[in-house]
């Protein structure tokens, strides 16, 4: 059996982020009837980060498989990385471990959206992640871009062999790949790399080990600020 | 405002547990059709104290608002070693309160324990009572079936109370209490008071330091052994009131 989570590392300090994690919420159950079936389970599951007061009532019930409170991310016992929005993606992942026995792990994908991500249009982005389950090799979906002098800082830095300039990598805002791939990539990187930083490493390294990048761009994008309106067409076109 | 916070220590280790914890599942939302009080803020929690590893997908499509897996309880500190209901419900009043959000630890916060194989026949005249009790001015209580117990006296003298030969108590299946009276009352329990007789020793010690116990309205049943065609039935009713 083989099983998609869906997993969105959140802050809530805006009524437009608790608009954008609706609609991720329902994302799941449009996720279900285009790719869900007998051999394909979709489920979600949110790591908060940071809650405004204000907001805490909205963030109950908002419809999860799961979800990591704030409290239980400040209380982690898992590893700490610096960068908030790859703490929040390690606990998750790290946490498919201590909950879900082998046999659930087996085959299972994880596609990491950030919040201000909205899907456009959920058939199209169902055919990509189907391209991605259908895969035999370990891969990476996300938007590929190619390697850039800005980021060929962090291997040095890091003492590991930098990528060619040019070389495919991915950026982090859709992240999707197969359990065994965030376990041995992204979460392997050192705390030090921010989520921008893993991402771009992340598929860098697999495309360097003979494994495949899958384009994920035409059905998304990203609303990193403005009234809430803005991001109110998208939200109203993922809803059923 | 006021929190009513359901929590629901859990065992899964045959079908019929999945099915007993998928009724639970529906509780608060069943609950909250007939909640009228709008300082009322109704939430729920499952707190497992063991999985059999086949069942554990069965369980992520569940509604509650708070799930807390057996790892996290092991992992808690403060837990206490006691098996069985005592230990979930310990990381509950314990490590789960003090990670509300910070809106909800601040209210009027009652924790109702409904164990997995008690179920509520009546919705409304259930969440009438509760509505009626977890008010600041019911001041210190313990609700439940009030039964009598002559068999757990001992326990009385080990934990330095007054002997009494016949004590009243309200039965573990339901509990409802304000939060502070789980955490003075119940959480100091010894680890040798099992998840058979916290409900007789919690209550003897609240009612020796002056709080009261409250009997509840027959609204719920406690069925052990609940075979899955009669679960089958609660799930309906449970989904169609």
């Amino acid at each position: 059996m083989r099983s998609l989570w869906i997993i969105i590392p959140a802050a809530i300090t805006h009524e437009r982020d608790l608009e954008a994690l609706r609609a991720l919420s329902v994302l799941r159950d449009r996720l279900r009837d285009a790719i869900g079936g007998r051999d394909v389970k979709v489920y979600s599951a949110l790591a908060m980060r940071r809650v405004r007061p204000r907001f805490d009532r909205a963030t109950l019930n908002l419809g999860f498989n799961g979800v990591v409170w704030p409290a239980d991310l400040r209380a982690d016992y898992g590893r700490r990385s610096q960068c908030p929005v790859r703490h929040a993606t390690g606990f998750l992942i790290e946490e498919f471990r201590r909950v879900l026995p082998s046999q659930c792990r087996q085959g299972m994908h994880v596609l990491r959206i950030l919040q201000d991500v909205a899907v456009t249009d959920v058939d199209a982005f169902a055919r990509d992640v189907r391209e991605g389950l259908s895969a035999s090799n370990d891969f990476v979906g996300g938007r590929v871009r190619p390697w850039s002098d800005e980021d060929s800082k962090l291997p040095v830095s890091l003492g590991l062999a930098p990528p060619e300039r040019g070389t495919p990598c991915l950026s982090g805002e859709v992240l999707f790949a197969p359990l065994r791939v965030w376990e041995r990539r992204y979460l392997r990187l050192p705390d030090g790399a921010s989520d921008r930083d893993a991402a771009a490493l992340t598929g860098a390294w697999v495309a360097a080990a003979g494994g495949k990048l899958v384009a994920m761009t035409a059905a998304w994008r990203r609303d990193t600020g403005g009234p809430v309106t803005a991001n109110s067409a998208p939200v109203r076109e993922q809803r059923p | 405002m006021r929190t009513l916070l359901i929590f629901c220590p859990t065992l899964v280790v045959a079908d019929e547990h999945v099915e007993m914890i998928r009724v639970q599942s529906l509780l608060r939302r069943r609950l909250e059709k007939f909640n009228t009080s709008d300082d009322l803020l109704i939430v729920n929690a499952v707190a497992y104290d063991g999985v059999s590893p086949q069942y554990i997908d069965q369980l992520l499509d569940l509604d509650f608002t708070f799930t807390i897996w057996e790892h996290q309880i092991e992992r808690a500190g403060g837990c206490g070693r006691p098996r069985g209901a005592r230990r979930p419900t310990n990381y509950c009043i314990d490590t789960l309160v003090r990670r509300l959000p910070p809106t909800l630890r601040q209210s009027d916060l009652y924790l109702l324990r409904i164990i997995q194989d008690t179920f509520v026949l009546d919705a409304g005249r259930f969440l009438q009572e509760i509505d009626r009790l977890a008010r600041p001015q019911t001041g210190r209580f313990l609700a439940g079936k009030l039964a009598y117990s002559t068999i757990d006296s001992q326990h009385l003298l080990a934990m330095r109370l007054k002997w009494v030969s016949c004590i009243e108590y309200a039965h573990g299946e339901v509990l409802l209490a304000p939060a502070p009276v789980w955490r003075q009352f119940y959480l100091p329990l010894p680890d040798e008071i099992t998840h058979y007789t916290d409900d007789v020793l919690m209550s003897a010690w609240l009612k020796q330091e002056g709080g009261r116990l409250i009997d509840l309205q027959d609204t719920f049943a406690h069925l052990h052994a609940c075979p899955l065609d009669r679960l089958a039935q609660l799930r309906d009713l449970y989904a169609r009131d």
